[in-house]
């Protein structure tokens, strides 16, 4: 969620409130210490137990979240209203948790509650960070992105369309290439609907107005385009499939338009608008890749920050059981 | 194979030169083509005694009545038949029958002249002599040609009368002899007290059904494969009237023919069982169908009438009954038969209300007694004074009085009563709120009916005709009554105003694409002023200039607002106190093309002159508007700050509710996908993927257009706008997926249903089949009400998803509006730019 510039207004209230919550805490907590103790006050004291009831009660709230986004047909709030109640009150914590534990550590549990506290809030606020810097990072740099999940199946949409223009281009292939370049039938979405009877129109719909942009294609083979398939199988095809995570010429923006630049010197200029869709293709496969390393680092930190907020609170339980037990 | 495929030259030229070629599906033609130029051309003939003036030729129209026009803009001439000039001479509203039966033919598809029962004889003078040309014409497919005097069934020349006659009871009794079969008690669609075409032709002219039985034709077999219709090969008498249906009307192309002559029969694909096929289902060639051979297995039973007939003052009706209104007896039986559920009656007491303004409304009333008050109300909220905006109409809209009293409607206008046979087919024809309350005077009965029974009505050339002419004087006066262009007259003055225009302003309509004036065309053509002016009732129109040979787009203009004012100077020239070169008030100095389906009510430049002479305040408006026109067209033009041309391109100015994400916000986490799956059982109606504009993503969801192409044609009528914006696919659905192929944004997806049927039909044997339907985003009314936020934008964490008009976009995107603006002021956002 956005919140610098712009966005700030949205949060406004929020930001008050959570200054004007630590400012109440600082100053009954500071008073309280000063008036009836001699050291900072602990859990145990009756500051102590109002802030860290309070910092409990919404880091139950904080995990809330949680069932709100699963349950998400049901109307118990818009989701922005939660994430920005769980930002500004998730830091609002800090100060609380802070206080509450009298600036020492305490026995074990409270250490290791400590360090869960300290990572969870570190992780939301990395995640924070991340949403504010990466969204803007695609929308420039991944203009071709795709459904996260769909990118596989649109690359191997784009790889045989590649296929089929060099099909186009180089002829049938000789016999020793002709495994290769054979196009692999597409998955059709719904092969469930194979052996079924199907009663309507199942077509999806492919219309959509405006300009295409259209790859004219050869009528007849191209003379002398061979090298043009050698290359497609021994180099484009196989870094179309595997990405950046081989060792290629053309995983790089440069030294790909050096590889193209070469191939198109060699090959006639009725193959270049070819070539061109292929080299299109590779560009397609180095943003989708750029885009699945963005995804991870806007989405992965909530494999730390989600368990251990949900150990946090299991623990959390134990201790305040375990304090008011012994208390 | 070789290059032709004929052997020697001479069979090639006969080919190419004869009289007659082969159509693209093998069918004999004569080819005599018309051109424009015959539209201007008047044939008399004289048919049965009575004469009669026809165009030479009219414009190819589609099924509806709608001219059809070419790759290149033109229209297609197609010449005039005798059929049409008979149909011209005696049917004059719906109910009338024509003097020559047609079996094959059917008025909204082109001829194809196979079954030769609407024969006549023709007379002409040759060698100074009357007498008959010798054969018989298929008047369906001949065109009509000066002089000739044309006999049918019911001439009254004895000896030409017989001879017709005679030639189509042979006819007759041939078809019915190998194609008509015992009827099958309680099969729906083949009911025994009610004739298909073929019997009711034995009837009407006398055939003996069994006098040529005596050899046994050929068994063809039977398709049963298929959960909507059955298909009986040995009823079918090859009129191809499905095959034009499938093909020419639907665009399906599925049916075509298989085998040779006894053998011969209409073949699904590569003559697989229908349920194989590539059909959809659609109903369409069933319905087309003249004889048994083709017929519905169930009929549809729709959620709205179920609920209405629950209701003490709604009845059933029953198809035989509807075939006696004259309105319907056009539109073919099995049309009534399969979608009788799509009519209800409804007996009125008073006080009544059968329809409220501000509503959307998917039905029409045809009035079969009582007398009914049209009341409008003020201030009036409609579609017509501009989009109003998503939550604009949330909220505004659908609020119903409290008390019944029709002071609360507004003021009454009209009366209307039987004799005006329809009320409230505005909106069923043109997808916009309704216009006006109507309530019962006192008791009275109407039929409603929806939407797709008023497309079949259509299709006949009288309903269309008589539906037309109310339409046409109805939106006249509605709009009259709000031209904005008024606003700053008087109530007497503006009263003056309307009475003046009353039967000077005629209504328009414009196709998309089509131009309704360009650039450089001259105000004065062949001594006619022709620079009118115009305004908006429905849709929205470009404006584009080209200059230095490149086309840019001015504006966009939409409902209620007006243009074409600028030429009107060169009527009246001493308007304006400032020069005004020749070269701008001679020629239009701007292109203006419709964007969708527009309607325009376009007032004479004498009338106008006339008008603003007349009243001072309408003439100081004027000259204001003129000279802000020309202060603007100084140096160029002002230019639109966005890709203008792709916001139009892409529909976007039609759109009410888009779905648009932020991109800079979005962390694409797809909750919002999640969501709407989530909402509406699994079934996603949202595709997070679509155009750019900026930072922001159209994703692929309904947008809810003012004019929404999706409802146009579906043939069960599942598909409508239910009270507000969104469009709602009933259940009652059978999958024909013509609304999917409507929709230019790709929006609606059909998708299959796992369901347990009987299959294969009538084996009594039950399995699972997938059932398709038609899915689309109902803007979560269905499932959280009017008043809640749709899913995809209330589960959204990060802000990132908004709903907005296009044109909301289109001011944020320009940085005439802000995003994070509160909705309410992003609501007063919401006109054209
Ligand atoms: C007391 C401490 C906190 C607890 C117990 C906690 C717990 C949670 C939980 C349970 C989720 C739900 C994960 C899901 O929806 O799948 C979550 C999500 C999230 N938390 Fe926290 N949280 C805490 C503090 C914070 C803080 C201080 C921040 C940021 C300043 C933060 C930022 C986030 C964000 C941005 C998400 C949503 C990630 C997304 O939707 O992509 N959290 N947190
Ligand atoms: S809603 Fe769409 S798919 Fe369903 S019957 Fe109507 S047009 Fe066909
Ligand atoms: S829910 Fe919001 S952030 Fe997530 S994908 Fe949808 S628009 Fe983007
Ligand atoms: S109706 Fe004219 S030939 Fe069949």
């Amino acid at each position: 969620m956005l919140i610098l510039r712009k966005h700030f207004a949205m949060h406004r209230k929020w930001f008050a409130t959570f200054l004007a919550g630590t400012a109440a805490a600082v100053f009954g907590y500071f008073f309280w210490a000063h008036q009836y103790s001699t050291r900072w006050p602990g859990g145990s004291s009756p500051p102590g137990l109002i802030l860290g009831i309070l910092g409990g009660a919404i880091i139950v709230f904080e995990c809330l979240l949680w069932p709100r986004r699963m349950l998400r047909s049901w109307r118990w709030g818009s989701a922005r209203l939660w994430m920005k109640a769980h930002i500004w009150f998730g830091l609002l914590t800090v100060p609380l948790i802070l206080l509450h534990s009298g600036f020492v550590w305490g026995g074990w549990l409270s250490t290791i509650l400590a360090a869960l506290f300290a990572m969870v809030i570190a992780s939301g606020i990395f995640g924070l960070v991340m949403q504010q810097i990466l969204p803007r990072k695609m929308l420039t740099d991944t203009p071709l992105e795709t459904i996260y999940s769909q990118i596989e199946n649109a690359m191997r949409m784009a790889i045989a369309d590649a296929q089929s223009l060099v099909l186009a281009t180089c002829g049938l292939p000789k016999e020793s290439a002709a495994a290769s370049v054979q196009s692999q039938p597409i998955e059709t979405p719904d092969d469930r609907n194979a052996d079924r009877v199907v009663i309507g129109a199942s077509r999806q719909v492919e219309l959509i107005p405006g300009q295409l942009l259209r790859t004219p294609v050869p009528q007849v083979p191209v003379a002398n385009s061979e090298v043009l398939r050698q290359k497609f199988v021994s180099t484009i095809q196989p870094f179309l499939e595997g990405g950046l995570r081989l060792k290629s010429p053309l995983k790089d923006r440069r030294s790909s338009a050096e590889f193209f630049r070469q191939l198109r010197a060699v090959l006639d200029p009725e193959a270049h608008p070819v070539l061109e869709a292929i080299e299109d293709c590779c560009e397609q496969r180095r943003q989708f890749d750029l885009q699945t390393r963005l995804h991870w680092w806007l989405h992965s930190w909530l494999w730390i920050h989600l368990p251990l907020s949900m150990a946090l609170l299991v623990l959390m339980f134990v201790h305040a059981y375990v304090a008011l037990k012994y208390w | 194979m070789a290059d032709n495929a004929y052997e020697d030259a001479t069979s090639q030229l006969w080919e190419v030169e004869g009289l007659f070629a082969r159509d693209v599906d093998g069918q004999l033609i004569r080819v005599v083509s018309a051109t424009e130029k015959d539209y201007a051309k008047d044939v008399t003939l004289t048919i049965d005694g009575q004469s009669v003036t026809v165009k030479k030729a009219v414009p190819t129209t589609d099924s509806q009545g709608n001219v059809v026009i070419d790759q290149e803009g033109k229209t297609i001439p197609r010449s005039t038949t005798i059929y049409d000039a008979a149909a011209k001479l005696f049917v004059k509203k719906p109910g009338d029958v024509n003097p020559i039966p047609v079996l094959c033919h059917q008025e909204h598809m082109n001829p194809a002249g196979v079954c030769r029962i609407c024969v006549v004889e023709v007379f002409r003078t040759t060698g100074g002599k009357r007498r008959s040309g010798g054969k018989l014409l298929p008047s369906c497919a001949h065109r009509a040609e000066p002089d000739m005097e044309v006999h049918t069934l019911e001439s009254t020349n004895e000896e030409a009368r017989k001879r017709v006659q005679r030639s189509v009871k042979v006819l007759t009794e041939l078809l019915a002899s190998d194609h008509l079969r015992p009827k099958q008690d309680g099969a729906p669609g083949r009911d025994k007290d009610t004739p298909n075409e073929l019997e009711s032709l034995v009837q009407r002219v006398g055939a003996n059904p069994t006098r040529f039985t005596s050899h046994s034709p050929v068994d063809r077999g039977r398709d049963n494969s298929s959960t909507l219709i059955s298909v009986d090969h040995n009823s079918c008498i090859l009129c191809n009237r499905c095959i034009r249906a499938c093909d020419e009307i639907k665009k399906n192309f599925v049916i075509g023919r298989a085998g040779k002559g006894y053998t011969a029969k209409i073949a699904f694909d590569l003559n697989d069982p229908m349920e194989d096929s590539s059909c959809v289902s659609c109903g369409e060639c069933m319905v087309s169908c003249p004889t048994d051979a083709l017929t519905f297995r169930r009929p549809v039973v729709s959620d709205w009438w179920r609920d209405l007939v629950e209701k003490p003052e709604y009845t059933a009706i029953s198809p035989q009954e509807l075939r006696q209104h004259p309105l319907f007896a056009g539109v073919p039986y099995k049309f009534l038969q399969w979608n009788s559920a799509s009519v209800v009656r409804r007996k009125t007491k008073k006080g009544d209300v059968l329809c409220r303004q501000g509503d959307y409304g998917a039905t029409a009333f045809i009035l079969n007694a009582g007398e009914f008050g049209v009341y409008i109300g003020t201030p009036r909220k409609t579609a017509d004074e501009g989009p109003v905006g998503f939550f604009g109409r949330l909220f505004g809209r659908g609020t119903k009085p409290a008390s019944g009293d029709t002071a609360d409607y507004g003021t009454q206008v009209s009366t209307r009563t039987p004799e005006h046979l329809i009320l409230g087919e505005m909106t069923c024809m043109s997808d916009h709120p309704r216009t006006a309350t109507v309530v019962a005077m006192g008791d009275g009965e109407v039929l409603e009916i929806r939407r797709n029974v008023l497309y079949v009505l259509q299709r006949n050339p009288a309903a269309r005709a008589m539906l037309d002419r109310v339409y046409r004087e109805r939106a006249l006066q509605d709009h009259l009554r709000t031209i904005s262009f008024f606003q700053d007259l008087t109530k007497e003055e503006r009263h003056e105003c309307v009475e003046f225009l009353r039967d000077k302003v005629t209504l328009l309509r414009v196709d998309p694409g089509q131009n309704i004036f360009r650039q450089g065309e001259a105000v004065i053509q062949n001594d006619e002023f022709v620079g009118h002016f115009y305004m908006i009732r429905l849709g929205y129109v470009k404006v584009t200039q080209t200059l230095h040979g490149t086309e840019r787009v001015l504006d966009y203009i939409g409902p209620n607002r007006h243009f074409g004012e600028i030429a009107l100077l060169s009527k009246i020239p001493n308007l304006i106190d400032q020069h005004v070169p020749e070269s701008l008030v001679a020629r239009r100095t701007a292109t203006c093309t419709a964007l969708d389906d527009v309607e325009l009510v376009r007032i004479r430049g004498e009338h106008f002159s006339e008008l603003i002479l007349r009243f001072e305040k309408l003439r100081n408006k004027f000259v204001q508007i003129c000279k802000n026109h020309l202060d603007q067209n100084k140096p160029v033009n002002r230019e639109m700050g966005l890709p203008m041309a792709g916001f139009l391109d892409q529909g976007l100015f039609n759109a009410q509710t888009l779905l648009v994400m932020d991109l800079e916000s979005c962390t694409r986490c797809d909750e919002c996908t999640r969501a709407c799956s989530d909402t509406h059982g699994g079934i996603v109606r949202l595709i997070r993927e679509g155009q750019r504009i900026d930072k922001f993503l159209v994703a692929s969801s309904c947008r809810s257009c003012q004019d929404p192409y999706c409802l146009v044609g579906c043939p069960v009528d599942s598909i409508h706008r239910k009270g507000s914006l969104e469009i709602v696919i009933d259940d009652h659905c059978i999958g024909c997926g013509q609304c999917a192929k409507n929709c230019p944004y790709g929006n609606i997806n059909m998708h299959g249903f796992d369901v347990i049927r009987e299959y294969p039909p009538d084996s009594g044997c039950q399995r699972p089949v997938i059932q398709q339907k038609a899915t689309t985003c109902d803007l979560c009314r269905q499932v959280v009400g009017a008043n809640s936020e749709v899913s995809c934008v209330y589960s959204c964490p990060h802000n990132a998803a908004f709903r907005m008009s296009g044109s909301e976009l289109l001011k944020i995107v320009s940085g005439k509006a802000d995003l994070h603006a509160d909705k309410s002021t992003r609501q007063l956002l919401s006109h054209p730019v």
